[in-house]
Formats: C-alpha cells, sequence, structure tokens
C-alpha cells in the first residue's frame, strides 16, 4: 500500500463502555474543495474501475452537465456538482459527492438482514446475495446516498459507492483518489486525515471555514470535507447533529425484551383477577339466590301448616255443629211426638 | 342455541362479483407488469422516495387497521368482557386477512419478495426495527391463523383438531396482544432513525407509542366500522345472539375509543409541547397536522362521548368512520406527506395509479375472500355443532 | 323502530357536520399564520433614527418607530422652517440633539446617545413624542396637505417597511484636505483639548488628532459619545459655519443623513487625488523602536520606516493610528498595557489579519493578482523565519541616540539595486522545461519556464516595495521552488513529492498533485484566462499512444 506513508503514532484512549468511535486503523478520504476544479476526471475512473457501471451518455469533459444539480443514481456511484456561492464570486466552486462511509452507519443499523457490514478498513459494503430488496436503507440514510435498480425485475440491487473495498484489499488506492490530478482527494487512515484538514486549516485561516464535515456528523464519517464556502451552501446537510443512527432507534429497539417479559404477566394477572372476580360475584350471586329461594320456602311450609291446622280445627268445628244441630233436631222432634 | 335465518340467494353475476372481478382481472394485468418490468415499471418510486403508497397504505395503514383483532381479543377474554363476545370472530377474521394483505403488499413492495425469509433463517439483521417488525408480524400471522383456524374447522367439521386450538385461545391471545404491542409500535419506530427527513410536528421519540396507542383507537373503531358493512352485506348470516349485541358492542367500543383517543390527543399535545414545535403550527405543515388532530382525532373523540351519552349508535358509527379516515391520514402523513418535506417539489413523491391500482387490488382481494369465508363459516353465527364451545 | 333510527341519524349528521364546521373555523384561523406575506418589500433607507433604544422587546406594548429624517428635513425646508421647529438649542447656540427637548443626561436613563430609555409608564416622555409628532401630522392633515401617519399602528409599525441601510461615515485625507481648505487651514475650527483645569475647551496647536481619541462609544461625565460629537460638530458647522469658513453653495455642507451615511452618496463625494499632506509636524523618516523606558530591555534593531511613502498609501491617518496620534510604542510597549487592551509591540507590527499592523497591512498587499500567485500558496498563520532584517535594519537600540541624526530617509539603507536579484543570468533559465514524469494519458507538459520568471521578475520590479522585499538572491524562484536550495539548477520536483503518493506524515502532496496544485493555483490567483482546459498544458495521446506507451495506470 503505497497511500498511508508512515503511520502516525497516537496513543489509544479507551472509550466507555457501549460506546464505538470506529475501527481504530480505518482508512477515509480527504476532500479538499478548495482544490476541486470540477474536471470529473473521479466520476470517468469510478465507471472505468467499477465493471458494472456504464459509460454514461454525455462524455466527462461536456460542460453542460454540471449545469444541473445531480445526484447519485443506480449507475452513478459519485458525482461532481458545481455551485456558485455568492462569497465566491471570482469562481465557481466543485464538490464530489458519493457515500460517506460513516462510522455507525444508517443503513447497516436499519438493514434487516445484514446487508450491509463497515470493513476495518473504513469501507462500508453492500452484499447483494442476501439483500431483500426492502430499501429501509435508502429511506434511512442522511445523506441520501443509496440507489435502488428500480427498472430490474429479477436482479434489483441497492447501487451506491464502495470506497473501492476490493481495490483497497489489494493495496491500491480508490479509483477516484488515484485519478484526482490535484489530489483533492486524499487517502489515509481516518486520524490521519483529521490532522492533515486541521493542518491545512491552521495554515490558512483565511482559505478555509474552521470546519471539518464528517468529523462529527451523524457519529462521524470517514469521508471527511473542508471547504473555503459555507458548507450548506454545497448542498451539505448541516442540521444532522452528532448522534449516530444506530443510537436513534437502540431506546426502542430495547424495550422489545422488557415488553415480551411484561406484557404476559401483566395480561396473565389481569385475566386472573376479571375471571376471579367474576367468580365471587357468580358465587355470591348464587348463594344470595339459594337464601332467597330457602327463605321463601320455609314462609310458604309455614303458611301451609297453619292453614292445614286451621282447616283441621275448622272441620271439627264444623263437626261438632253438624252433630249439636243433629242432637237439637232430634230432641226437637221427639218432643213434638210426646204431646 | 341459535340459527341463521333463511340465506339470501347470491347470484353469481351480483354486482359486487362484476366490480370485484374487474378489479381483480386489472390487478392481475398491473402484477404482471409489475414482476416482468420491476417497481420501475409501475410506480412513482426514485432514489429519493423508495416507501410509497404500498408502505405507506398497505403496510402502515393495513397494519393499524387490522388491529381489531387484537383489541376485540384483549376485551373479550383477557379483560373478561363477554358481552361483546360476538364482536370476536369477525373481528379475528378482519385481523387475520388484514394481516395476509399486508403481507401480500409486501411481496409487491420489495425489490426480491421470494427472499422475505432470509431475515429469519439466513441471515439476520437485529439492529433494525424492521426485522422486529418482520418478525413479530409473522408470528402473529400465525397467531391469528391458528385463532380463525377453529372457524375453518368448524365448517369443515374437524372435532378434535378443533377442541385442542380453543383451548389455546388463553395463551394463543395474550401471545398476540404482546406480539401487535410490539409490531404496532415498531412500525412508528421505524421513522426514529430519520429526525433530519420528517417534519418536527410528526417525528419524536415518541413514534412508537404514537402508533401503539393510535392502532388501539384504530381497532376498536374498524370493529364498529366493519359490523356497520358486515350489517348491510350479511346481515342473513347474522344470528340472534349477534344482532342482540350489536348495539351493546358499538356503545361499548366506541365509549372505550373516546378514551383512546383522548389519551392520544393529549401526548400528542405533550409531543410537540416538549419539543417547543408551537410556532410551527403556524405554517401549512401545522395545518394539515391540526386538520389531523383536531379533525380526526379530536372530533370523532367528541363524537363517541355524545354518542354515548345520548345512547346514540349511528353517531358512534360515524365517529368510528372518522378515526378510520384520521388513522390512515396519519400513516399516510408521516410516510409520504410529511416525510422528505424539506425537498423541492419537483423532487416530492405522488402515487402512480398502478400503485393505487393495487393497492386496490389488493384490498378487493382481501374483501372477496372476507366474503367467502363469512357466507360459508360459522362467523356471524354459532354453528350448531359446536355451541358449547364458547 | 324506523322513526327513532331515521332520528337518531338526523341527529347524528347534524353533530357531525357542526363539528366538522367548527374543525374547519378553526383551522382557518391558524390559515392566517401561514399565507405567504403579501407584504411590500422593504426599502432601504439610511437616515432612519429609532425612538426606543434600550427597551426590551419583551417590555414594549407596541412595536419600535422608524422615524425618516430626511422626509422631515425635506419638508422643514420647504416651509422654510430650521431645525429648531424640533431641536431646540442650548444656552450657548448648540443644537440639541434630542426632540423637543434638551439633552436627557442627568436625567434617570440617559445614556450615551443621548436619547433616554423610554420605560412603560414614562409619561412625560411618550406625552411628548406623541403630541408632538401626532400634533404636527393633525395640524398639516388640517390644512388639506398629505400629512403623516395619525394612527398609533401607523408609525408603531409590526411589520416595518424600512430597512436602515445606513453606512458608518468617517473622514480620509480627501475630505480633510477639503476641510481644511475651506477652514483656512485653521484646525481650531474642529480640534479641540480640554483643558480640566479651566474646565473648557481649549485649542492646542501640535496636539489635533482623531475625534475618536477622546470621545468613546458611550458618553462619558461631561464627554459626548462619539456619534452625538460627530453630529454637533458635523452638523452645527454646516447648518452655519463660523464666519472665517470659506465655503462655497450650501450644497458642499449636507445636513441630510443620507449625504453622509448613504454608500452611494459616500461614493459620490467629491475626492481630491494626492491631496497635499495634512500638516501635523509629523517627520518625513523615522526609526521606530520600543518606548523609551523598553529601549534597554529590546536588543533588536531599530525599523526605518517612511512615514511619508506609507502617508501615500494609506486613506487616512486612522488605519494605522486608530485613534491617537501618538507613537505606536507610547501604548503597545512590550508588555502591552491596558490601554492598549494587552496588546503588545511585536503583536501590533506583526499580527496577520489586520490593517492596523504593519505586517498585515503588508499581506493585504500581497493579495493582488501580481503577487498572489506565489503568495497564496505560502503559509498565512506564519512569519517566514528569514527576512526580519529586511524591517529590522536600522541601527541597535543602545546606538539610537547616537545615530539617528545619520539616517535622514529610506535611501540611506538602501544598498545595492531595488530589483530582483539572480544567483545567475536570466539567459541561463531555460526557455521551456518539458515535465514528462507522469505522462500516461497525456503528452508531456512544455512549460515556458523563462517567460514565468520574465513575468514576475517584471512584476515584482514594478512595485519598489516588492523589489525591496524581494532583493534576497533568488527569492523569486522560491515561489515554485519551495523548500528547497535555490539557485541555477534547483532539485526537480519530483525529487520530493513522490511519483505515487502524497506524504501524510510531513504533510505532502504527491507529484501529480504537486504539479497541478502549484501550477493551477497559481493561475487561478493570479486570474489568468489560459489555458482553459487540461490540454492547454499537455496535449492528450491518441489510444494507440497511451497503449503503446504501456496503458493508464
Amino acid at each position: 500500500m503505497t497511500a498511508a506513508g508512515a503511520a502516525m503514532a497516537v496513543p489509544k484512549v479507551a472509550g466507555a463502555y457501549g460506546e464505538f468511535s470506529g475501527h481504530p486503523d480505518a482508512y477515509g478520504v480527504l476532500h479538499d474543495i478548495t482544490l476541486c476544479i470540477g474536471c470529473r476526471l473521479c466520476e470517468k475512473a469510478c465507471v472505468e474501475v467499477n465493471d458494472d457501471l456504464p459509460m454514461p451518455e454525455k462524455p466527462f469533459d461536456d460542460e453542460s452537465v454540471l449545469e444541473k444539480r445531480r445526484r447519485t443514481d443506480d449507475k452513478t456511484y459519485t458525482v461532481v456538482n458545481r455551485y456558485d456561492v455568492e462569497s465566491h464570486q471570482n469562481s465557481p466552486v466543485f464538490r464530489k459527492f458519493q457515500c460517506n462511509h460513516c462510522m455507525e452507519p444508517a443503513c447497516m443499523s436499519s438493514c434487516f438482514v445484514d446487508a450491509y457490514s463497515k470493513t476495518p478498513e473504513g469501507a462500508v459494503v453492500y452484499d447483494a446475495s442476501v439483500c431483500v430488496g426492502c430499501r429501509y436503507c435508502i429511506v434511512a440514510c442522511p445523506f441520501d446516498v443509496p440507489t435502488y435498480e428500480y427498472n430490474d425485475p429479477l436482479e434489483p440491487k441497492v447501487m451506491k459507492c464502495t470506497l473501492c473495498h476490493p481495490r483497497l484489499l489489494e493495496g491500491k488506492l480508490p479509483g477516484c483518489v488515484e485519478a484526482c490530478p490535484q489530489e483533492s482527494l486524499l487517502f489515509g487512515r481516518r486520524e490521519d486525515l483529521i490532522a492533515v484538514a486541521r493542518e491545512r486549516i491552521r495554515k490558512h485561516p483565511d482559505r478555509y471555514i474552521d470546519h471539518i464535515y464528517g468529523e462529527h456528523e451523524m457519529g462521524g464519517t470517514n469521508w471527511l470535507y473542508i471547504s473555503g464556502a459555507p458548507f450548506e451552501e454545497l448542498g451539505f446537510r448541516t442540521d444532522l447533529g452528532t448522534a449516530p443512527a444506530p443510537k436513534l432507534t437502540s431506546g426502542a429497539l430495547s424495550a422489545v425484551p422488557i415488553i415480551v417479559g411484561v406484557w404476559p404477566a401483566l395480561l396473565g394477572g389481569i385475566y386472573v383477577m376479571t375471571r376471579t372476580k367474576e367468580k365471587t360475584t357468580t358465587r355470591e350471586k348464587d348463594s344470595a339466590v339459594r337464601e332467597a329461594i330457602e327463605t321463601t320456602q320455609a314462609a310458604a311450609d309455614e303458611a301451609r301448616k297453619k292453614a292445614a291446622e286451621k282447616g283441621k280445627a275448622d272441620k271439627e268445628k264444623a263437626v261438632e255443629l253438624a252433630v249439636k244441630k243433629a242432637l237439637e233436631k232430634t230432641a226437637k222432634e221427639s218432643a213434638e211426638e210426646g204431646s | 342455541m341459535s340459527e341463521p335465518g333463511t340465506s339470501v340467494e347470491r347470484p353469481l353475476l351480483s354486482p359486487f362479483n362484476i366490480i370485484a372481478g374487474t378489479i381483480i382481472l386489472v390487478g392481475l394485468w398491473l402484477s404482471y407488469l409489475r414482476f416482468t418490468g420491476g417497481l420501475g415499471a409501475v410506480t412513482n418510486l426514485d432514489n429519493n422516495n423508495a416507501w410509497g403508497f404500498w408502505i405507506g397504505f398497505d403496510l402502515l395503514c393495513g397494519v393499524a387497521l387490522a388491529a381489531g383483532g387484537y383489541t376485540t381479543a384483549a376485551a373479550v377474554e383477557v379483560f373478561g368482557m363477554k358481552k361483546f363476545h360476538a364482536a370476536l370472530r369477525p373481528a379475528l377474521l378482519t385481523g387475520f386477512l388484514g394481516y395476509s394483505m399486508v403481507v401480500v403488499a409486501l411481496l409487491y413492495d420489495v425489490g426480491r419478495p421470494w427472499r422475505l425469509p432470509y431475515p429469519f433463517v439466513l441471515s439476520p439483521g437485529p439492529t433494525s426495527v424492521l426485522f422486529e417488525v418482520g418478525a413479530c408480524v409473522m408470528l402473529y400471522l400465525i397467531v391469528l391463523f391458528l385463532e380463525f383456524s377453529p372457524m375453518a374447522l368448524e365448517w369443515l367439521g374437524e372435532r378434535k383438531l378443533r377442541r385442542v386450538l380453543v383451548r389455546m385461545t388463553l395463551l394463543l391471545t395474550i401471545f398476540g396482544i404482546t406480539l401487535s404491542t410490539l409490531h404496532q409500535s415498531s412500525l412508528g419506530a421505524l421513522f426514529l432513525i430519520v429526525p433530519s427527513k420528517l417534519h418536527p410536528l410528526w417525528y419524536s421519540s415518541y413514534l412508537p407509542v404514537f402508533f401503539f396507542v393510535s392502532s388501539v383507537a384504530a381497532g376498536l373503531s374498524m370493529v364498529i366500522f366493519e359490523g356497520t358493512l358486515a350489517r348491510r352485506g350479511f346481515a342473513d348470516k347474522m344470528d340472534e345472539e349477534h344482532k342482540r349485541t350489536a348495539d351493546a358492542v358499538v356503545l361499548g367500543f366506541g365509549k372505550a375509543a373516546a378514551f383512546v383517543l383522548a389519551a392520544y390527543f393529549a401526548i400528542k399535545v405533550f409531543g410537540v409541547a416538549l419539543d417547543d414545535n408551537w410556532r410551527l403550527l403556524a405554517t401549512n405543515y401545522g395545518l394539515w397536522f391540526l386538520l389531523e388532530m383536531l379533525g380526526f382525532v379530536l372530533l370523532p373523540c367528541f363524537l363517541f362521548l355524545v354518542g354515548v351519552r345520548d345512547l346514540n349508535p349511528t353517531l358512534i358509527r360515524w365517529a368510528a368512520f372518522l378515526t378510520v379516515l384520521g388513522i390512515v391520514l396519519n400513516r399516510l402523513s408521516i410516510c409520504l406527506i410529511a416525510f422528505n418535506w424539506q425537498l423541492p417539489q419537483a423532487d416530492r413523491y405522488f402515487p402512480h395509479w398502478m400503485e393505487i391500482g393495487i393497492s386496490v387490488f389488493v384490498v378487493t382481494v382481501g374483501v372477496t375472500a372476507y366474503r367467502f369465508i363469512v357466507t360459508r363459516m360459522p362467523v356471524f353465527y354459532e354453528h350448531p355443532d359446536f355451541s358449547e364451545g364458547h | 323502530m324506523r322513526k327513532a333510527e331515521a332520528r337518531s341519524t338526523m341527529q347524528a349528521g347534524h353533530w357531525t357536520s357542526i363539528a366538522l364546521l367548527g374543525t374547519l373555523l378553526i383551522c382557518s384561523f391558524f390559515m392566517g399564520g401561514c399565507t405567504p406575506d403579501a407584504a411590500a418589500e422593504q426599502t432601504g433607507r439610511a437616515d432612519l433614527v429609532a425612538f426606543v433604544d434600550g427597551v426590551s422587546l419583551d417590555h414594549q406594548e407596541r412595536p419600535s418607530v422608524q422615524f425618516p429624517h430626511d422626509l422631515h428635513t425635506e419638508v422643514m425646508k420647504e416651509r422654510k422652517e430650521d431645525c429648531s421647529l424640533c431641536h431646540p438649542a442650548h444656552p450657548d447656540g448648540r443644537l440639541s440633539f434630542s426632540y423637543q427637548r434638551l439633552d436627557d443626561r442627568g436625567k434617570e436613563g440617559g445614556d450615551s446617545t443621548n436619547v433616554r430609555v423610554v420605560n412603560i409608564g414614562d409619561d412625560e416622555i411618550i406625552d411628548l413624542y406623541h403630541d408632538n409628532c401626532i400634533g404636527c401630522h393633525q395640524e398639516t392633515a388640517d390644512t388639506g396637505a398629505a400629512a403623516g401617519p395619525l394612527a398609533c399602528g401607523d408609525c408603531h409599525r409590526r411589520r416595518p417597511p424600512y430597512l436602515s441601510s445606513r453606512e458608518p461615515f468617517g473622514f480620509d485625507k480627501s475630505l480633510h484636505y477639503r476641510h481644511v481648505k475651506a477652514a483656512g487651514e485653521k484646525c481650531e475650527a474642529c480640534h479641540h483639548e480640554y483643558d480640566e483645569a479651566k474646565k473648557e475647551l481649549v485649542y492646542e496647536k501640535g496636539k489635533e488628532s482623531s475625534c475618536r481619541d477622546c470621545h468613546r462609544e458611550e458618553t462619558e461625565e461631561n464627554r459626548s459619545a462619539f456619534k452625538l460629537a460627530a453630529h454637533e460638530a458635523c452638523i452645527g458647522c454646516h447648518r452655519e459655519p463660523a464666519p472665517e469658513i470659506k465655503t462655497e453653495a450650501d450644497s458642499v455642507r449636507p445636513q441630510l443623513c443620507v449625504k453622509c451615511h448613504d454608500l452611494q452618496q459616500q461614493l459620490a463625494i467629491e475626492t481630491i487625488e494626492d491631496p497635499p499632506r495634512l500638516k501635523r509636524g509629523q517627520g518625513d523618516f523615522m526609526l521606530l523602536s520600543a518606548s523609551k523606558a523598553d529601549l534597554e530591555s529590546s536588543k533588536l534593531r531599530t525599523v526605518p520606516f517612511s512615514h511619508v511613502d506609507h502617508e501615500r498609501v494609506t486613506t487616512s491617518c486612522r488605519v494605522c493610528h486608530h485613534d491617537t496620534l501618538e507613537s505606536c510604542s507610547e501604548c503597545h510597549t512590550l508588555q502591552g498595557t491596558e490601554k492598549s487592551e494587552g496588546v503588545n509591540l511585536f503583536r501590533a507590527m506583526h499580527a496577520k489579519m489586520t490593517d492596523h499592523s504593519c505586517v498585515g497591512c503588508h499581506d493585504t498587499e500581497k493579495t493582488a493578482p501580481e503577487c498572489a500567485g506565489c503568495h497564496d500558496q505560502l503559509e498565512q498563520a506564519r512569519l517566514p523565519e528569514e527576512g526580519c532584517e529586511l524591517c529590522h535594519a536600522g541601527p541597535l537600540p543602545e546606538l539610537l541616540e547616537r545615530e539617528r541624526s545619520r539616517y535622514r530617509s529610506l535611501d540611506d539603507f538602501r544598498a545595492g539595486p531595488s530589483e530582483v536579484a539572480l544567483s545567475f543570468a536570466l539567459d541561463d533559465v531555460p526557455e521551456t522545461v518539458e515535465i514528462g514524469a507522469l505522462s500516461n494519458e497525456y503528452e508531456p507538459a512544455k512549460m515556458p519556464h523563462r517567460k514565468i520568471v520574465e513575468k514576475l521578475t517584471q512584476y515584482i520590479n514594478e512595485n519598489s516595495t516588492a523589489a525591496y522585499f524581494h532583493g534576497h538572491e533568488d527569492v523569486v524562484c522560491q515561489g515554485c521552488h519551495h523548500q528547497s536550495p535555490v539557485g541555477e539548477k534547483p532539485p526537480l520536483c519530483k525529487s520530493c513529492h513522490g511519483a505515487d503518493s502524497p506524504d501524510l506524515e510531513l504533510m505532502k502532496p504527491g507529484l501529480r498533485g504537486a504539479y497541478h496544485r502549484q501550477c493551477l493555483g497559481c493561475h487561478q490567483s493570479m486570474d489568468l484566462q489560459k489555458p482553459k482546459d487540461c490540454s492547454g498544458c499537455h496535449a492528450e495521446k491518441e489510444e494507440a499512444q497511451i497503449a503503446a506507451s504501456g496503458g493508464i495506470r
């Protein structure tokens, strides 16, 4: 590898538990926007180096291409755009746009088939052999980088810059870095690149904005930028914050096991409570009914007994009366006969 | 105990069959286009807007509106409210068909649908909220299938298997509620990763809670709404108990929905307050947000309460309809309208008619299946041979 | 059964429609907040005066008033009235710059700009404004003429119609000279000192200074703020010049705000090219050194300084002397003083990003296209390690007193020709240099080396200051042949810049970057139009040629 040169020995400070501050020796690219002249040789090299990218319709030296603001698409891993910035009225500003190879990528965090991986070399690479095509990565990327082959019915893939990872493994430079005549793209270890960027800003305070874009944005990216014109005028999102994407969803995901553990107990408990309540209610109701029946029954028996006794008494009285009447009648008859 | 009344004659060339048939034929043609030409042939999806109408409507709205399954099951089985019993089977059927149609729609939306099992059998990506959604939806679909199967088994006369499944009811219900909580909230959590793309009035770290609470309201309202539609179309299939308790279901669920909508409104207001986004209400997006909150959350809540107080089922049915519209509005707002709100107008997305066509097709397939099942299986009535099972 | 159902449906319908209507009403209420402002664009005015400086927006009941002063001055002129219509005069004849009252100094809340901070409940002041402003407007309206606003909201506008375009104003050499001429060289017409003992303003010849030397941002005890003093002095005199002042037409004495504070008007002020030197008893030439107290500890050679030459290239004394015309080292001692806000002598002379320091101002000169080609590439933040002696060429401090009289001008120091020096003949510079080390897709570049050296030499020699600073032998080569020994045969670029790779540790680009950045950077800084594209420097090779030479790397 001819790129790195002597590694700058920097003592590593241990990170806090649960924090990830990037692979220690990961590489990156520093794009010095003040040096970019918009020649698009980087785009040309990208197409030449990647077999599955076709040559575009208009040749790379056709300046009319730069009149429109372009974005990456399924045949273009990287674009150079032209910006006319008010504070830089002498000449337009050019800037190369491609995957920023974040330290904690949103695409990787959001992929439910683990199709992305952050390689130790720093490149974020995509594995088309497992991709289902859900496109959540395209939704999640804060820089609007990945693209999809919408017109392929059988083998649609996500297309994005690979940092020429296969070439990195062979010890070669990324195609765009090698092609840039101005060496506006500098390849090296991320830490070294930040040191170089800081030094350039220090040396030429009138030339640069004092900010390295990608140092902290979205938790840090492996593609860094320094510029003379304000970043927001060059199509950069400056409102992304420094929280890495995985942190945005880790809270919600961490609630899952808790719900799995607590909900069944909670719901089971409610079920038991309502059943118990129901049973108690039913039991109380039943016993109340039974009591009512017993009371009514007892009262009815009582009444019947009384009625029966009264009937018997009445009958006896009636018999007595009848006997008395009969005796009186007999007495009367015998008295009439005697006279 | 009870039997359905005399069945109505359902001719082959009924208006429903003709319309549904046409839609299905067009849908089949669109499917052919989709699977031979790729997503680009039938959608307006692009690299700025990767999720469109299918995700916004079929997935997000579909899952929310199929929530009637778990809410009714919770009410009847866990909270023991037996008076809603008659609504349980229709709700479970709707849930089962709803989730099935969600999966069908997904087959259209993802680039390589045959690889859908990959995350679970080959290469899981558990850092993704989508993984969680997929796993829970898959498991819940199985749960719903098992909860639905007694209806089919009764139709087929299978006693033993049915008894086994009926015994599992409580277990399935609890499992189902847990899974529903997880995936309803996870659908909201999907958007946690894009604070820079979702309008601040809709983005909140409470998105999962918002989605879950609104799904409860959606479920309750859909049961009422579908009950209303079912009464029109399938009254002949309904038994006495069903007809008798219909109004009780409407009133009971209406009361519950009022509470849930009130809570939902409150936490949405808290969300705006905690992020200090009041000023945004005076923008065009703010107007849209207010319309959603006032017209489709607060208003139906109020109508529910009035309906319950006045014992007015018709008003409650209207409120339910408004709530359903509100849920659709909310999900579409989050996925399509408030998403990518900062992009220039030229880069914004509007669905292709073919996307809408396929969504209509999928819904029609679901409705047709519903019709088929409901006219043959004991959904709105108790099968005379199995009446002891409830 | 049916009747009851129908009634409940109707009820439902009523409720729903009423509630929907209500919702729409509420939403349309908010719509007022989001319709785009059809308000007129704000126009810029340079004459806006604000009445409620200092009152925080939280406490104001109404928005601030934007008062267009010139508008009222014009009206006043039309009516043949005088400033005293609104501004009463002090006993000594000076105009008060407060409205309808003498100054607020001494009153509670009276501040430097002489405008009192208006508090809620400060009825006295509020009534003063309302009665007089509205009163006058009303009178005008009563006569049927177009009048100013009468309603509260027309002055206290929520969406103010104007934007202040006021530019600060100051004298430059030319304007100062015009005033000198008009005053017949009588400096006492404007310049004064304050006599503590007599408690009055006196004129002391030889002590004239910039107004800001005494008059600060805020009014102090009995010293007006600069803003107030300037208006009193300038407008006061323009209104009623003293008899000894020779003025021309009234038009030359502006009294409208815009005449001084509007950018276009400022650019239109008549300028005199190369006015005669300001007479303040300054020398033509001096040897700069630390202050007398520090002279012992400073061992650095003094700096020969041509004051007359610097007067020629600056717009006013204040560019270097910022406020006071005293010698720099009076305040900027070796350690710095409170008055110099801690800026010590070294910083005062060598600070990079300001025009007040020698180095800073000279750096600005280097941004001209003739110079920027080389100088843009050099590190901004560092002072060059060699070259101190180019400025510090005078006698040592301990010999200063003895030697001072020997030196009268810069010529006493300039030794040798003041032009670019080469250790070899110009003809020995190669006419073209073929750069083919990286030749691959392109032919070798043919650089017109001699032409470049000739051009740069010409630019330097045309400017005597540049020539002095580039007098070192072969300095002109170091623009490109940097960080290496120079001479007739300097090292090639590829000696230090590796062909394959940039050096991250030593922060050096690789050869490809070095070539392109050096060449293209220089061309860009010097605003050169040619070459327009890659083939302007190196021709493209044919496909076959590329293949023959081994293909693309």
